[in-house]
């Protein structure tokens, strides 16, 4: 269980996360939404200990850092490394010793060929599958299905929920909100710095429909209108 | 257009003034190693007008950066981005062209005009159609990256050794020999993103080490088939050339120990030149490494547990 207490991050004079205060259990999902901007890729870097942050992050089965797999939004590759030795270079991060690794191509990528060539979701793809080589307890998502065809999103659908069945702690950020209902348990609605809400399955659509509403109003209609 | 190149222009001078040299002192520094550098190529090496003019047009075919070149397609008519890149490659040759014609060569600084002008039309630079092998799979990613990089060199440095070897010349060959290593170490001198850094489950302790391990073995990989050659040719010398190894192997050493000592910064301008002066003074480079390896672990312990 990872137990996040307190968490602020600034950056500057501009407080993004105010005192945040969450609990994610194994065996769960947890979606994130909220705004372009919200937050949510500093809240994941910050659980991740990629940021700094005031308040505490604790997890119940050793160091937490050394146990998460983190899906960038936009994962870095090296110029002229191979997709095999990304791999590779994924494993020996966490000391995995695994033996062909072409094995595991779960999604036919062309491994010996160099990564930073891929499109974005073969890239995308690459990534998720080095942070699954790696063998985690925590799995931290973003954005994992943006740019990814549709085959493959549903793949990383049936991947997030196999994660789930092996009693993982996964916690995702997504726009797609169709993945979002289809995958997570519940979705932690990311405003202002804080959480704005914590939305069970059951009221999944309200909060779509409510997203929407706030999200577009009649913004696209005095668009349309101030356009003829 | 204009904008384009007053943006260049304005880009060099935060760079110069990041690295917290002076630009006037920079620009001179610049300008004075041109003349001096060229002034000495002219001085010791054979057909240096050709040389010369080879590494003018080298040097125009680098601006063709796909990355790059794609981002001022998009930004400029098609006119416009032919008129850029070929400004570009005339600006970069031009300082060439014109220390040719000042050793009154002519028809050299003609063919790196006409060179240059014509490379303005090839925009595919480091588009790689195949993986270049390497023997560096299981420990990526220093040595794997910087091999594919500079595997043009590693093979002028093979053809240079063998060219030592005809000329009977085995302080030719050893200098190449630490030549090589001086590239390793180099593969070690840009940072990685802190990603890289985070995803490794070590102690920073830990972490060093095993980067300095795999510098050591790699960089010996690398030279260790220089050296043998050397060895079989002149076995006479074959202590120099163990020595000149070994030194290469410190080289590598501090390298890979030096890389982090600042990090998420690359090592200030002073430490780079201290690592200079440890290439040049060997004893140097071997009590710097416990000095950078302190100090990288230090800076570590803020990605790593």
């Amino acid at each position: 269980m990872i137990t996040v207490k307190s968490l602020s991050k600034s950056y500057g004079n501009n407080r993004v996360l105010k005192g945040i205060d969450l609990t994610f259990k194994e065996g769960e999902i947890a979606g994130v939404i909220g705004d372009n901007g919200a937050g949510k890729t500093t809240l994941f870097k910050c659980i991740s200990a990629l940021e700094s942050f005031d308040g505490s992050v604790e997890y119940d089965k050793g160091i937490l850092k050394n146990n998460i797999g983190f899906l960038e939004a936009n994962p870095y590759f090296f110029p002229k490394m191979t997709g095999l030795e990304y791999l590779q270079l994924m494993c020996n991060a966490r000391d995995v010793k695994l033996d062909n690794l072409k094995q595991y191509n779960l999604f036919d990528l062309p491994l010996e060929k160099y990564a930073v060539n891929y499109s974005t979701g073969m890239k995308k793809k690459l990534a998720l599958t080095g942070i699954l080589l790696q063998k985690n307890q925590v799995f931290i998502l973003d954005e994992p299905f943006n740019g990814v065809d549709i085959h493959s999103n549903m793949i990383i659908e049936e991947i997030i929920l196999k994660l789930k069945e092996a009693g993982k702690v996964v916690i995702l950020s997504s726009h797609i909100f169709s993945t979002l209902r289809d995958t997570c348990d519940y979705l932690l609605h990311l405003k202002g710095g804080m959480i704005a809400k914590n939305v069970e399955r059951a009221d999944f659509e309200k909060v779509e429909e409510e997203m929407k509403g706030d999200a577009i109003g009649d913004k696209i209609g005095q668009l349309i209108m101030s356009l003829q | 257009m204009k904008f384009y190149f007053t943006l260049q222009a304005k880009m060099f001078y935060r760079t110069i003034k990041d690295l917290e040299i002076h630009p006037l002192l920079a620009l001179l520094a610049v300008i004075g190693f041109f003349i001096g550098g060229s002034y000495v190529l002219f001085l010791k090496i054979g057909y240096p007008h050709y040389w010369y003019g080879a590494i003018a047009i080298s040097l125009a075919y680098l601006m063709g950066g796909k990355e790059r070149t794609e981002f001022l397609k998009n930004l400029f008519t098609r006119e416009k981005f032919r008129l850029i890149r070929l400004c570009e490659n005339l600006l970069v040759v031009l300082p060439f062209i014109l220390y040719l014609l000042y050793e009154r060569f002519l028809v050299v600084p003609g063919c790196v005009l006409a060179a240059a002008a014509l490379l303005s039309f090839y925009n595919n630079v480091g588009q790689s159609f195949f993986s270049i092998p390497t023997p560096f799979y299981r420990w990526p990613f220093e040595f794997t990256t910087g091999f594919r990089r500079f595997f043009w060199v590693f093979v002028l440095i093979y053809i240079l050794t063998g060219a030592a070897i005809s000329v009977d010349n085995v302080n030719l060959g050893i200098f190449i020999l630490l030549l090589c290593f001086v590239f390793c170490q180099y593969f070690y001198f840009k940072v990685e993103p802190h990603f890289f850094v985070w995803v490794h489950a070590q102690t920073p302790r830990d972490f060093v080490r095993g980067k300095m391990k795999v510098a050591a073995i790699y960089g010996l990989i690398m030279g260790l088939p220089l050296a043998v050659l050397l060895a079989a040719f002149y076995p006479e010398s074959a202590h120099w050339i163990t020595l000149a190894l070994l030194v290469g192997i410190v080289y590598c050493l501090m390298g890979a120990a030096a890389k982090y000592a600042y990090y998420p910064d690359e090592l200030p301008v002073f430490h780079q030149v201290i690592v200079g002066v440890g290439l040049f003074v060997p004893p140097l480079a071997l009590l710097l490494i416990p000095y950078f390896y302190s100090l990288s672990v230090k800076s570590l312990k803020a990605y790593l547990k």
